[in-house]
């Protein structure tokens, strides 16, 4: 009956879930999309983890299917490293000026690995978030997309080394690749800049940076993770030791009008995944969650109470105020007030982790015309100005994969708005 | 089972606490911070945490006769600390103010006190100075008010070292302070 | 077309350094390959223009022996020509010992399978149908209105189809809803009516009222929907649906421990009001789920009757405040009101006393007592339970009544007539009302949420083209179901492109090939029509099948199903997969060299194993892997093959199954699972070991955990000793 079938360029900024899923469903609905991302890889902090809730598995298993279809698509253009600089214009005609920072080695590249032998940098993962290291070309995981190293340009030497240049049989390494500017012209965009984790150093009663068995919850994916620092071995920063009692710190940062006023809404589920972390792989371990209320909409409730009914799972209505180190082995005394039973309870623990919220991440430094506007927790506006201008997932609110991938379904829809017509 | 309590909010005594001082009251959402940032909170009946749900549902009766909210010493850590700027210290400092109002006959006596106190209270510092000079607050009391404000004389009385903690509190905060 | 084959082995990325090239040229050339090339790099601009200029000169079927197939997929997909990629880099040099005689004779055999897979495979063409671009939105709500919206923005037209007289569903009967944007702190007072004369303004958009389907016929693309509305029908096309049927209150009557049904107590709608939240919900007896919205709709109704009546008072029993995200700051803000009092507490009890005085008891307050509060009103905060049909539960209702009527004799009888009283409260719930096999409406997968696939692809149901979305889908707030009709509208569209271009949706985007059923051979065995997860297949009166290719989501699953080996693919079929085992050269019996083969799931245990291989993790050197689209694909037709070829096991690498499932296509691992058993009967009845055939599930991620599980096979296979069918 009807239908025009046209289609138009749509601009989605951030290669996250939402990104991904943003880009993904744009296109497959006919229109062409350009997909920036800041890191050299996509799937933004998804793929920092080890597993979702609440079916513990793997994101790559979606994301796989994601990036197929992202590979496939000749109507995606990706462009990582890169980060949007001004816009101008409205709906329907948008000038976008693009940064995009030199990666040092281009598509010839195999990830055959010579190039990591020859180099001579080690710098701080921060995938890992500083818990391992990489050398100063690496790949920036497993699965990442695209499938090529990458120079970490801030800790390379440059062309005074030159060392991996030989080593390369594929002449993939140009270290004299420069920052480069792109103009582009689209019709529509979608923010999907995603969060940050907090930083978990403000905190300072909670000892993160002093004591080493303070953890924050985005380390501890990277810690229970096949391809992460320990090959997916949980164990103690301190002493490499077992993990025979853990205290996860709930609202650490969040609800907090010292730090961030809003809850970040998946951090009570994150912990219970990572209390079945623990158990799976230490099955003596006491866990022990500190929370003000255990927030686990619609069907994750289930998964509260089945990972609740573990009998060696303590949860204690309260939060912690005070952690304190034993500086000989390291462990550490989380206190708290136990608010059902109005007792103060003073737990000896091998490790605590954080449960740090999410800081959205805004429109970073982009100048923006016609305004997008941040609330007071920092989210991008919610009030959608226009068909043009939109915003997605976590960069909107805080909110789990599967309303991220929801709402970019819909922000994809709505750019459609202006190239349907 | 604890008994049964039947709960009838007085309103006008929530009102009475915001009026003198404990406006934030209500934004309290039972963390607990409070509690274990308190020094003097002990370890079966920590506080302030429950004094702050009370006052909340506006139980009266329950807060006049409560002994701990005398405790405090009004060092302000709780409400520094309080993630949801409830200012605890501030709520049992109003409470405080009503338990005189209370217990005071005639009412001009605890007017007096109030107003008295108020001077040399809100500091934590002050408090402390007093107590370096030996001179308890409650001394200061007249005799008839001090045998009914019991809790709160009792308090001082009852811990022989409190001078000297207050002291090692306000050193410590003190190098805190330097330290920033 | 006749088929002209190239093969190209690349010497790069240590392939070159660790097997005889040349030995491999010239097992291409025993292969009868037309045309055999190696080169240091083929991804490079020189090899790739080596392959180009083959195929100006009419090569049509490529081999590339290089990388795994998930890399540099675009350098080597040429126009005019089918690409096999053989994996000698993950799978051959980077998981096995270099310059070894049974690394070469892994490598030689994946040559010669692929050569195999190309002679046989044909580029796809995809099937022109006919696309009816019209979407049909079932439900005028907040969710069902967005869609319309949405869709008719994106140029469609729209039929919107309302149960009730007017449009705006709940939404429309409330005054005042929690906010929906920053600073998220006070109550929004709540008119559908622009919204409502947008959607009834828009001249893409056809509204009926009053309205039910009667029938939803045919496939995507082309769906021929009858409906009745204000005592007249209609019929016309459509091309998909979003389903946008909302939500019902949870049954109140079932609460009479909480009081409901004394005067007094009312549910979400006097002075002393007393809220108890999670009414029948997070409570395994009535609704295990949270419906995530009712703490705030408390917040909502609390700050309402103190704006109506400053001396109201609101007390607020809560098993957790559950204000997600920003929301935070409502709660605050009812916080901050002086007449509105919480606190944590399991209500036990809710109680009239003297008058109209209502006492609720709740325990382990923070109160630190069992407390009791009088109230003049008591609100149970009830949950949201979906407005939807149960599908496969109707189809059962539907077979069994079909058995009585027939007056079938026996067992049969019997168990007809008790899953029609199983199931008698499902007569007449239908609401789509799909012609469609496997049942009227969409399946559902949890707690009566029609889903499948909830946290990356929520929007999947198990039905092409129909888009569940809003409260029905998962319990929401009016946001989220704003944005919600969005996203199915898009879905909706999207699955109309993709179809227009004779392609297949989500997960197989872009695949042209489809099910071809050579159906004089069919034996109307029907397993076809109920093995499809998606519902593809109906059946005529005698039971043959009937494909319908728009609903198709290409897993194979049919395939693997197909006893007599009717159903294929143009690249993808029984005997394709079967020329690729028998191409494999088995060592005879005194070489004491077993032989295994692997089948793995492409989306998730063939990355796995790409994954070691970047690692250099080293596996077996006995196997032979070969991807399959699904394990449910898997005919058991191949494990036979193999085993009478001589191959001393079959190890079968798939997605889990079960309520967590991770199957891409839902039950394709399940019936593998299943089929597996009667592969192992007739092992049994071989004689031969039953632990001769493995099934394994694993998770893409445990890429560390692949390689021992096919070493310990090998090494059980070892222990068992050889095939004793071998040739």
């Amino acid at each position: 009956m009807s239908g025009s079938g046209k289609t138009g360029k749509v601009l989605v900024i951030g290669g996250g879930i939402s990104g991904i899923t943003a880009a993904v469903e744009a296109s497959e609905a006919g229109a062409d999309v350009v997909l920036v991302e800041r890191y050299p890889y996509l799937g933004g902090r998804v793929v920092q983890l080890n597993q979702y809730f609440p079916k513990m598995c793997p994101p790559n298993c979606g994301l796989e299917i994601n990036l197929r279809r992202f590979k496939t698509n000749p109507r995606i253009q990706c462009m990582t490293l890169s980060e949007v600089e001004s816009i101008t214009g409205e709906p329907g005609s948008y000038d976008v000026t693009i940064r995009q920072r030199p990666r040092f080695v281009n598509s010839k590249c195999t990830v055959c690995g010579a190039c990591v032998d020859a180099c001579p940098v080690d710098r701080p993962s921060e995938f890992d978030f500083g818990i391992g290291t990489t050398k100063a070309i690496y790949l920036p995981h497993e699965m990442a997309y695209p499938m090529r190293f990458v120079i970490d340009g801030s800790v390379c030497p440059g062309e005074e080394c030159s060392k991996c240049v030989p080593a390369c049989p594929y002449d993939a390494i140009e270290l004299g690749q420069q920052e480069d500017t792109i103009e582009l012209e689209v019709q529509a965009m979608i923010w999907a800049t995603g969060w940050d984790p907090f930083d978990a150093t403000k905190l300072v009663e909670m000892g993160y940076g002093t004591y080493p068995n303070v953890i924050t919850n985005m380390m501890m994916e990277r810690l229970s993770a096949t391809n992460g620092p320990t090959g997916g071995k949980l164990q103690r920063p301190s002493d490499g030791g077992a993990v025979e009692s853990i205290a996860f710190v709930q609202c650490a940062g969040s609800r907090d009008e010292n730090n961030l006023k809003h809850c970040s809404g998946v951090c009570c589920l994150a912990s219970l995944k990572q209390a079945r972390y623990v158990r799976e792989q230490y099955p003596e371990a006491q866990v022990y969650i500190f929370y003000i209320d255990i927030r686990a909409p619609g069907r994750l409730e289930d998964f509260y109470q089945a990972t609740e009914a573990d009998e060696r799972l303590t949860l204690i209505k309260g939060k912690v105020a005070k952690i304190t180190e034993d500086q000989e082995s390291k462990s550490l005394e989380v206190e708290a007030e136990n608010t059902l039973s109005g007792e103060r309870v003073i737990q000896k623990v091998d490790m605590v982790v954080l449960a740090t919220g999410l800081v959205p991440n805004g429109c970073g430094s982009a100048r923006v015309d016609g305004g997008i506007n941040t609330d007071e927790d920092g989210f991008l506006a919610t009030e959608q100005p226009s068909d043009g201008l939109l915003v997605a997932g976590c960069a909107k609110r805080p909110v789990d994969v599967a309303t991220c991938v929801r709402d970019a379904a819909g922000a994809a829809g709505k750019a459609l708005h202006i190239s349907g017509e | 089972m604890a008994e049964t309590l039947l709960l009838r909010p007085d309103r006008q005594f929530v009102e009475d606490i915001v009026a003198s001082g404990g406006g934030d009251l209500k934004k309290c959402f039972q963390c607990a911070t409070c509690s274990v940032a308190c020094e003097l909170s002990t370890g079966n009946t920590p506080f302030p945490r429950k004094e702050m749900i009370w006052a909340q549902w506006g139980l009266r009766d329950r807060l006049l006769a409560s002994p701990d909210v005398w405790l405090c010493h009004q060092c302000n850590d709780c409400s520094t600390r309080c993630p949801r700027g409830a200012r605890p210290g501030d709520v049992l400092a109003a409470v405080r103010k009503q338990a005189v109002m209370h217990h005071s006959a005639p009412r001009i006596i605890g007017n007096w006190v109030n107003n008295r106190w108020s001077r040399c209270f809100p500091s934590a510092n002050h408090m402390a100075h007093c107590m370096r000079t030996s001179s308890p607050i409650g001394c200061s009391l007249p005799s008839t008010l001090r045998s009914r404000a019991w809790p709160f004389s009792g308090a001082w009385l009852a811990w022989p070292d409190s001078g000297w903690r207050c002291r090692q509190l306000t050193l410590r905060r003190a190098e805190g302070r330097c330290r920033e | 077309m006749d088929k002209k084959v190239a093969v190209y082995i690349c010497r790069g990325c240590d392939i070159g350094d660790s097997l005889d090239v040349d030995g491999l040229n010239g097992v291409a050339k025993e292969c009868e390959a037309d045309i055999v090339r190696d080169h240091e790099c083929f991804c490079s601009d020189a090899g790739v223009a080596l392959i180009k200029d083959d195929v100006k000169q009419g090569v049509n079927a490529l081999v590339v022996a290089a990388c795994s197939p998930r890399f540099m997929t675009d350098v080597f997909t040429v126009d005019g020509a089918r690409t096999e990629r053989v994996n000698l880099r993950e799978h051959v040099v980077w998981s096995h010992e270099p310059n070894d005689e049974d690394t070469q004779a892994l490598a030689d055999d994946y040559v010669r399978m692929g050569v195999a897979r190309a002679k046989k495979a044909e580029v796809p063409e995809s099937f022109n149908e006919e696309i009816d671009r019209t979407i049909l939105v079932i439900g005028g709500g907040v969710t069902g209105m967005s869609a319309a919206l949405d869709a008719a923005k994106m140029g469609h037209d729209v039929v919107l189809v309302e149960k009730e007289a007017q449009l705006g569903g709940w939404s429309a009967k409330f005054a005042y809803r929690f906010p929906l944007s920053a600073p998220y702190r006070e109550l929004e007072p709540v008119d559908m009516q622009p919204r409502i004369a947008e959607v009834k303004g828009n001249e893409r958009i056809k509204v009926y009222t009053n309205a039910s389907v009667d029938k939803i016929d045919g496939q995507p693309g082309q769906f021929d929907v009858s409906l009745s509305a204000n005592g007249s029908t209609a019929e016309f096309r459509v091309g998909a649906v979003v389903q946008a049927t909302g939500w019902k209150p949870y049954d109140a009557t079932r609460l009479g421990h909480l009081g409901y049904g004394s005067p007094n107590v009312v549910t979400n709608v006097a002075r002393r009001i007393a809220f108890v939240q999670c009414a029948g919900s997070r409570d395994k007896e009535h609704l295990p789920y949270c419906s995530g919205v009712c703490c705030r709709v408390t917040i909502k109704q609390a700050l309402v009757a103190r704006q109506f009546d400053a001396e109201a008072e609101a007390y607020v029993l809560y098993k957790d405040m559950r204000t997600p995200g920003q929301y935070e700051e409502f709660y605050r803000r009812a916080q901050e009101d002086n007449g509105i009092f919480f606190t944590k507490g399991e209500v036990v009890g809710v109680e009239a006393v003297a008058g109209d005085n209502l006492v609720v008891t709740a325990e382990n307050t923070l109160l630190g007592d069992k407390i009791q509060v009088e109230a003049d009103l008591v609100v149970l905060a009830t949950g949201m339970v979906p407005n939807a049909a149960d599908g496969e539960a109707i189809r059962r209702l539907t077979d069994a009544k079909a058995v009585v009527e027939k007056g079938e004799a026996g067992g049969q009888l019997e168990a007809a007539k008790a899953t029609i009283e199983e199931l008698k409260d499902k007569d007449g719930s239908a609401i789509l009302n799909l012609t469609y096999r496997q049942g009227p409406d969409l399946p559902q997968f949890k707690y009566e949420f029609p889903d499948s696939h909830f946290i990356c692809f929520p929007y999947e149901s198990r039905r092409t083209s129909i888009y569940p979305a809003g409260c029905v889908r998962a319990p929401n707030d009016s946001l989220v179901s704003l944005e919600d009709g969005s996203g199915a509208a898009l879905k909706a569209v999207q699955s109309l492109t993709v179809a227009s271009q004779g392609t297949a949706v989500h997960p197989r985007w872009g695949d042209m090939s489809f099910p071809d059923f050579a159906l004089q051979r069919c034996t109307q065995c029907k397993r076809c029509t109920e093995e499809c997860p998606f519902g593809t297949i109906n059946e005529d009166v005698k039971g043959t099948p009937q494909p319908n290719l728009t609903r198709c989501r290409r897993c194979g699953i049919c395939m693997g199903a197909c006893p007599e080996r009717i159903i294929s693919f143009k690249d993808y079929s029984v005997d394709i997969i079967s020329s690729m085992i028998k191409a494999v050269e088995i060592p005879d019996e005194f070489e004491e060299k077993p032989r295994l083969l692997g089948l793995l799931c492409e989306n998730d245990a063939y990355p796995a194993l790409d994954t070691a291989g970047l690692k250099r993790i080293r596996h077996s050197n006995q196997i032979r892997f070969i991807p399959v689209r699904c394990l449910g694909s898997i005919n058991t037709v191949w494990i036979a093959d193999a085993l009478s070829r001589g191959y001393d096991g079959i190890l079968l690498v798939g997605c889990k199954s079960g309520d967590d499932y991770q199957c891409h296509f839902i039950k394709g691992s399940e019936l593998m699972d299943k089929r597996s058993e009667n592969v192992r009967e007739k092992l049994t009845q071989l004689a031969l070991e039953e632990e001769r055939v493995r099934l394994e599930q694993l998770p893409i991620s445990d890429f560390e955990k692949l390689p021992q599980i096919i070493n310990e096979f090998a090494e059980q296979i070892d222990e068992i000793g050889m095939n004793p069918f071998k040739v």
